[in-house]
């Protein structure tokens, strides 16, 4: 706007004003009011109004429909949910799957117990180059601490977990003498400490298994003519039996029964009354329940024998994500949880060891 | 300006109106400890408290507290009532265990709630030592006892201790507080019955008496001549040779004559009381010519050892008084179950994040906003309140009692009880106790770091019994009480059991006023169950002994749930004060408690019945005392020793020295054998000690230790045979105790 459009020009200004007046009011006189026009125009617009109203309303009460419609959805499928996770976790799976493949590998053909599972599936104890035995976690790649070393110059040729976890049993061949050995575990208090629970020239122990309360081990005892027997000795009294010939015995979690194997097959002795029942061939029984165990079969697979039933029922047991490798052995540590497998290749001379959870 | 002054005036007042003075002239309060103050640790102990009023009555409470007088707090007080007339003396006792007053404690005088007069109270620091109480009116006579050396695991000294009849107690539990009562003299006549009758039964629970008598103290036998089982008696003289030959070597016996009390007696008579031993020497030993003997140390030492005295004082090992594991069992009372915390806790996570919010939900749809200021907290008063009369009758709906009893038999006549017991009263307040007669009780309640002495004892109305009285418990809190008395006529377990080989073989019959629903005969760590054992009803044995060196585990370990806690605090209960011995044990749970709660309840008991057992020699009289059940001690250790979790110990770099004692086997030992060839030993470097040479002979690495003919010459001076371990490796190696068995050729008895 031009200066002289903003600022008034003195006198000028009176005139133009009065005369825009009084144009405005001819033509107001000239154009009639069309007050019909205008209710009418006054009428839709309410009407518009109400409509849009009720649809604002409408709209509302749609999405509150759809909100509660969400939730039935979400609240249903959780409810489904929950109860697929419960049935798989009651009834489902119980088929071990491996979680740390290759967690080492030893050079053994894997007939010894050179390694083995804790309770809680945490920690494996394996005896390295048959003079020292250590301990490692699945997830690391080195050893997380030396248990013993051997003074005598002897070789380790098996190793056993405790069922609580705080021992080892470990058998030792030294010249001709044979020595099982008890080893503490070192904690933040003192060190690791050993007792010489067996030792015996002229024969050779192996395979240990941990009684339930830990109060005794049983063991391979081989003879000098090659005999096979299962002994147990005390770790509370000063007593040591023989219960049967076989080797690689296992304790059942609840002290009832012993698994062992004999001329390469797998039997089961009530230990009370001395009962003993065969099953078919294979090697390496281990106890995943209180009445059933798994082994290992000629052509590498695992089976399990239920003992609750007469005669007890066997079936092959999957196992997820196992390699390449047949399978030698497969043993449950304490809390039946989780499975450590022994595996060889075709043509190796070194077997893979590997650990499955169910 | 008015009201300064007024308030200004109103805390004047407040800070004049101080309590009162005392008026401590009016009252005085003497202590007093019995046996001339003679306490030890482990043992209960008595307060006399003498109060005279001088010239004003009282009626008021006794008070026995431990920190200054605070009237809001609740501080460890034990009280009893007392009433005065004026000039009048009374005397009240506060029986507690010795270790319970090793504080500082105050006794107070309180009537209408004011403290009238205040005292420290003093006590003599329990003696650390064998003591000997001497009774005798001769000049020092027994003094030689203080020379003796300690026997095998006693390491004190024996102190000497002279007492006057006056100071002997009358009731026999105060005994306890001395190891060996010596007796002699015509200070013995001036003893009451009740203090007679008070010893012996101390004896029968394991005390010790010399008793000492020459030809002209006739009377003074006869106060115990149940005792000494002879019918007459004749005066005479025994030669020195012939009667201290089985003690000391002869070159050093003087050639003299022994006046004696009865000729037909050697010098030293012992028989076994009960749990004790009373020894009967036959001459005045405060009279010549052995009075001022110098090898008088020396008899009495090989006396000691070879009556036995030195094994008893070695067996009467520390026993917790206040007998905390049967506490602690008394504490888990049946059917009372606490509400699970993680339930508790639950419920109001559940109302925090899920009520809570759909009550403020529910009141937003409604445009009711404001109301959530009311309705969520009113929410949470009505969901506490209803946790609260839901969940009482959940923990437990009436009152009730626990009672865990101890029963040790003693002989036919005696046996000593020991209870400890829990009261629940739901309501709490105030409530009462009633005791039987001849109970020696305190109240308790469970204190920071332990159990604390707190409730008020009264005489009850009948004599000898009286009333425990607890009061402001808190609602569902439940109050402790221990105590002990003397069973009459309970009757024995007759047992006639031997040890052939490795099998104990023989009977028992159950000849006490107890049923016992399970029974157990404990060797060594081994306890066998029998089964039950009704009264009168008898069974054969014939059972396998293991040779267990450590304890069974059976408890897994990690959480337990409450049934296997109950069982492991009754295992350690049934385990807890087993010593050397072969033991039989029995459970019942017959109302054997001598508390009452003076209300409506419901009680429970849970007793243990136990008696020690005597091994009978086979036909061809051998006594078998198997693996574990004879004493090894630890000698002497260099290096690096330690014990571990599985009850083994671990050496390195040095060597470790037990001391196989022999203890009741010594008399009649004829073979020992140390099982040194299982493996645990082998890695050892072992040695056994000759004392005969002085020196340590090497073992062989798997042989066992077998001594026959020789083993005398292997023996200490202390009755032990002492074996060395040694591992001069770095690595630690572990080993058991080296438990062992003794065969014995049954001598005569000297009665």
């Amino acid at each position: 706007m031009r200066d002289q459009e903003r600022f008034p020009n003195d006198g000028y200004d009176e005139g133009t004003i009065a005369q825009l007046l009084s144009h405005l009011q001819e033509l107001r006189r000239a154009v009639p009011v069309n007050y019909m026009l205008k209710e009418k125009l006054k009428k839709q617009l309410l009407q518009r109004i109400q409509e849009l109203e009720q649809e604002r309303k409408r709209a509302q009460t749609s999405q509150k429909s759809g909100k509660a419609r969400r939730l039935l959805l979400v609240t249903s499928g959780g409810l489904l949910l929950l109860l697929l996770a419960v049935c798989f976790g009651m009834w489902g799976d119980n088929t071990p799957s491996v979680r740390h493949y290759s967690v080492m590998t030893l050079a053994t053909d894997g007939t010894e117990p050179l390694v083995d599972l804790n309770a809680d599936g945490t920690v494996v104890a394996y005896v390295e180059d048959k003079r020292v035995v250590k301990s490692r976690e699945p997830d690391h790649s080195q050893s997380q601490g030396t248990l013993v070393l051997s003074d005598g110059g002897g070789e380790y040729t098996a190793v056993a977990w405790s069922n609580r976890g705080k021992q080892l049993a470990v058998v030792e061949q030294a010249e001709e003498f044979s020595r099982l050995w008890i080893v503490s575990l070192a904690d933040e208090n003192r060190p690791s400490s050993k007792r010489l629970l067996k030792e015996e020239k002229g024969v050779v122990l192996g395979a240990p298994s941990w009684s339930q309360y830990d109060e005794s081990i049983a063991y391979t005892r081989q003879t000098s003519d090659g005999t096979e027997e299962i002994w147990v000795s005390s770790t509370v009294a000063m007593q040591d039996w023989k219960l049967v010939e076989g080797t690689q015995p296992e304790w059942s979690p609840d002290g009832r029964l012993l698994a062992f194997v004999k001329q390469d097959t797998v039997h089961v002795m009530e230990v009370r009354s001395g009962a003993v029942t065969k099953l078919e061939a294979g090697v390496w029984p281990s106890w995943n329940n209180d009445d059933s165990l798994t082994f290992t079969t000629p052509d590498g697979k695992m089976k399990q024998a239920q003992m609750s039933q007469d005669p007890p029922e066997i079936r092959i047991v999957p196992i997820r994500r196992l390699g390449d490798g047949a399978l030698v052995k497969a043993q449950w540590s304490s809390d039946r949880n989780h499975l450590l497998l022994t595996q060889k290749q075709k043509g190796e001379t070194k077997t893979i060891i590997s650990i499955a959870s169910r | 300006m008015k009201w300064k002054w007024l308030l200004a005036l109103i805390v004047l007042c407040l800070g004049a109106a101080a309590a009162p003075a005392a008026a401590e002239g009016n009252y005085e309060i003497t202590v007093n400890v019995p046996l001339d103050g003679i306490v030890k640790y482990d043992s209960w102990m008595r307060l006399e408290v003498a109060v005279t009023s001088r010239d004003k009555p009282f009626s008021g409470t006794v008070e026995l507290r431990k920190d200054p007088y605070r009237q809001q707090s609740r501080k460890v007080i034990l009280k009893q009532p007392l009433t005065l007339q004026e000039g009048e003396k009374k005397q009240i006792f506060f029986d507690l265990p010795a270790e319970m007053m090793m504080n500082d404690w105050k006794l107070h005088l309180v009537e209408n709630g004011r403290t009238v007069k205040s005292e420290k109270v003093r006590l003599p620091y329990p003696r650390d030592g064998i003591i000997i109480g001497v009774l005798h009116s001769g000049d020092s006579a027994f003094h030689f006892l203080a020379m003796n050396q300690p026997g095998p695991g006693v390491r004190a000294p024996y102190i000497v201790h002279n007492l006057s009849p006056e100071l002997m107690p009358e009731v026999p539990w105060q005994y306890n507080n001395l190891d060996i009562l010596a007796l002699g003299g015509n200070d013995v006549s001036a003893l009451g019955d009740k203090q007679v009758e008070a010893i012996k039964l101390w004896v029968k629970q394991g005390g010790v008496l010399i008793f000492s008598a020459g030809p002209d103290q006739p009377r003074v036998s006869e106060r115990f001549s149940d005792l000494l089982s002879l019918k007459s008696h004749e005066h005479g003289k025994i030669s020195a040779t012939e009667g201290l030959r089985p003690y000391l070597s002869e070159k050093i016996i003087p050639s003299l004559d022994i006046p004696v009390y009865d000729e037909r007696q050697p010098l030293f008579v012992s028989r076994k009381m009960g749990e004790g031993l009373f020894l009967f020497v036959n001459y005045d030993v405060s009279q010549e010519p052995l009075a001022s003997w110098q090898y008088n140390a020396q008899l009495w030492q090989n006396v000691f050892q070879q009556h036995g005295i030195q094994n008893t004082l070695s067996n009467n090992m520390y026993f917790d008084q206040l007998g905390r594991p049967s506490l602690e069992l008394s504490r888990q009372i049946p059917q009372v179950r606490t509400p699970d915390p993680v339930m508790m806790a639950g419920l109001w996570v559940l109302y925090v994040l899920i009520v809570a919010p759909v009550l403020y939900w529910l009141l937003k749809r409604k445009e009711k906003r404001q109301w959530a200021w009311a309705i969520i907290p009113g929410a949470a008063v009505l969901l506490s309140t209803g946790i609260f009369y839901l969940g009482k009758p959940m923990v437990v709906s009436e009152d009730v009692s626990y009672a865990v009893t101890k029963v040790r038999l003693l002989d036919k006549e005696a046996a000593e009880a020991m209870t400890a017991s829990s009261f629940l009263v739901v309501s709490g307040g105030n409530f009462d106790v009633d005791t039987k007669p001849g109970t020696v009780a305190v109240p308790l309640s469970v204190g920071r770091n332990d159990y604390e002495p707190e409730g008020m004892v009264a005489e009850g109305k009948n004599s000898g019994d009286s009333i425990l009285t607890f009061q402001n418990v808190p609602y569902l809190t439940p109050r402790q009480t221990v105590g002990f008395s003397m069973l009459r006529d309970t009757g024995q377990i007759e047992t006639h059991l031997r040890v052939t080989g490795d099998r104990i073989t023989g009977s028992i019959k159950n000849d006490t006023v107890f049923s016992l629903e399970q029974t157990y005969l404990e060797v060594g760590f081994q306890r066998i169950p029998i089964g039950s054992l009704k009264k009168g009803e008898g069974k054969n044995i014939d059972v396998k002994l293991e040779s267990l060196y450590i304890p069974r585990q059976t408890f897994s370990e990690g959480e337990e749930t409450p049934e296997q806690r109950v069982r492991r605090m009754q295992d350690d209960v049934l385990a807890y004060g087993s010593g050397n011995t072969i033991r039989i044990k029995g459970i019942n749970q017959e109302p054997l408690s001598p508390f009452t709660l003076k209300l409506p309840h419901r009680d429970h008991h849970w007793n243990v019945i136990a008696q020690n057992v005597q091994l009978e020699p086979d036909a061809n009289g051998y006594i078998t005392y198997p693996f574990g059940m004879l004493r090894v001690d630890i000698h002497e250790v260099k290096g690096d020793f330690d014990s571990n979790s599985d009850g083994l110990w671990e050496l390195s770099k040095g060597s470790a020295t037990f001391a196989l004692q022999l203890g009741e086997a010594l008399q009649t030992a004829v073979q020992l054998t140390v099982p040194l060839d299982h493996s645990m030993f082998r890695p050892f470097e072992k040695e056994v000690f000759h004392q005969k040479s002085g020196k340590w002979m090497p073992l062989p690495r798997d042989k066992r230790l077998m001594l026959e003919k020789e083993l005398r010459e292997y023996l200490t001076p202390d009755g032990s045979i002492l074996i060395r371990f040694s591992n001069p490796g770095e690595q630690r190696l572990a080993l058991p105790m080296p438990y062992f068995q003794v065969e014995g050729k049954e001598r005569k008895q000297n009665d």
